[in-house]
């Protein structure tokens, strides 16, 4: 028999499967329906698994990624806020596999600089560099938007996220600093060289990634003082991509501010589809080494998980397209349960 | 495409949670669990809290229903006047097809 309390907790629980949006809207309510359900029948599989499968349909309809546009406006700022945070994912994981890519190109022999291994290069590289070129536009175009309301005072709960926005980027740019004067210290350069340019940016691109991923495979021999920013790396990364899409969904953008964010979500899952489909083009016409292949496909853990997030996050931000296009972005502020 | 104000075929999975919660609805306001116990009552199907809320939620945005005030956390629902000519249309819809429907089973399937 259960006590009141433990049923209190219980239904508290049950509730915690529902978006914030939501439980902010129904969770009092639902949770004294839950404790009422649970003191008549403590323990029915069929009602928990409803609660759960509806908890895990509304976190995708407050995501924009599934549902029928009931509120169109709301639906829109969230399609973009979602598509923000796969597209910003996506640029570092296309970053590591591209400077990847790229080393192995200026390493490589004749079969690795091929014709079509480059041709397939090149235009990974251009979609990397567009992509990221994305990412730093619509930042700045969201913390120029968030800045005004600040200021203007005319909309709430926006100084937190983007405290944590710009923090974030003062972390990461401290954090690339050190890579900027290694590679400026270099002696022979020619920076008038695009050529040895793209070259130094791949090699350090690299290094810094390995840098995190070998911090976070194994901490206990890698962390110090001097690799405690390489662990933090990741956190910041995600803390900065859901701070600022909290702010896409709750700033007043102008007309035309939405219309750029609309054609911002176009053009971000395009570029993660066709970054795909040049890498895997890269890989077809032998620019991997065989027994790079292998380390590739067959037995790095790191490389094959991010490439499967990489190809979900391009399905994803298909999804975002698709209803971006049905829909569109509204010059003006509200949420699905408020 | 959106969800049709009008009707509530738009609704699609949702119709049936949703015409059983505007019919609880017409005999008075209640709240969530008042809603499942009512509903248990006249269709035999006790409505399960994800789907209860799922469709509420879905109601409450077109408004057919409105969520009152409360001083507790037991939030009562009142059917709108939208959702009781929707839920009107609906039944006038539902009523021609069982007329047919029996209609036809007289005819054809009288040895039932």
């Amino acid at each position: 028999m259960s006590t009141p309390k433990a049923i209190a907790r219980r239904a508290h629980r049950l509730q915690l499967w529902y978006p914030l949006a939501w439980r902010q809207r129904y969770g009092a309510e639902f949770v004294d329906l839950m404790e009422q359900e649970l003191t008549e029948t403590p323990h029915r599989f069929a009602r928990t698994a409803n609660i759960i499968q509806k908890g895990i349909v509304a976190r995708f309809r407050d995501v924009g990624l599934i549902g029928a546009t009931v509120d169109p406006d709301a639906q829109a700022r969230a399609v973009l806020a979602t598509t923000f945070v796969f597209v910003s994912a996506f640029s570092v994981f296309a970053l590591h596999y591209w400077s990847i890519a790229m080393n192995l190109w200026n390493e490589g022999g004749t079969k690795q600089n091929s014709l079509p291994v480059t041709f397939w290069l090149g235009a990974a590289t251009v979609l990397a560099a567009t992509l990221t070129f994305c990412v730093v536009i619509g930042v700045a175009a969201l913390l120029w938007f968030v800045a005004r309301d600040l200021v203007r005072r005319e909309a709430k709960g926006l100084a937190a996220p983007f405290g944590v926005v710009v923090g974030s980027i003062t972390f990461l740019t401290y954090m690339i600093v050190p890579q900027i004067q290694n590679a400026l210290s270099l002696q022979g350069v020619n920076w008038l060289n695009p050529g040895q340019v793209i070259k130094l940016i791949s090699l350090e691109t690299d290094s810094t990634l390995m840098s995190i991923y070998s911090s976070w495979a194994d901490p206990a021999r890698h962390l110090n003082s001097g690799t405690v920013t390489y662990v933090l790396t990741p956190l910041v990364l995600i803390a900065f991509a859901l701070s600022a899409a909290k702010l896409i969904r709750r700033t007043q953008f102008t007309a035309s501010g939405a219309r750029r964010g609309q054609v911002l979500v176009v053009l971000g899952s395009l570029l993660m589809v066709l970054f795909v489909a040049s890498y895997l083009g890269w890989v077809a016409s032998g620019g991997p080494p065989d027994v790079f292949r292998r380390i590739l496909f067959e037995s790095f853990l790191v490389y094959r998980s991010e490439l499967a997030l990489m190809i979900l996050l391009t399905a994803l931000g298909a999804v975002a397209v698709v209803r971006t296009l049905r829909g569109g972005v509204a010059p003006s502020p509200s949420r699905s349960y408020d | 495409m959106g969800v049709s104000k009008e009707n509530l075929e738009g609704l699609g999975r949702n119709s049936g949670a949703a015409v059983l919660i505007l019919s609880s609805l017409a005999g008075g306001e209640k709240h969530g669990y008042a809603l499942v116990k009512d509903v248990e009552d006249f269709a035999g199907v006790r409505l399960a809290p994800g789907t209860l809320y799922e469709a509420l939620a879905r109601l409450e945005a077109q408004g057919f229903i409105e969520a009152l005030d409360s001083e507790d956390r037991r939030r009562p629902y009142r059917l709108t006047g939208a959702g009781a000519t929707v839920l009107t249309s609906y039944l006038d819809a539902q009523q021609r097809v069982v007329k047919v429907g029996r209609a036809r089973l007289r005819k054809g399937w009288s040895f039932l």
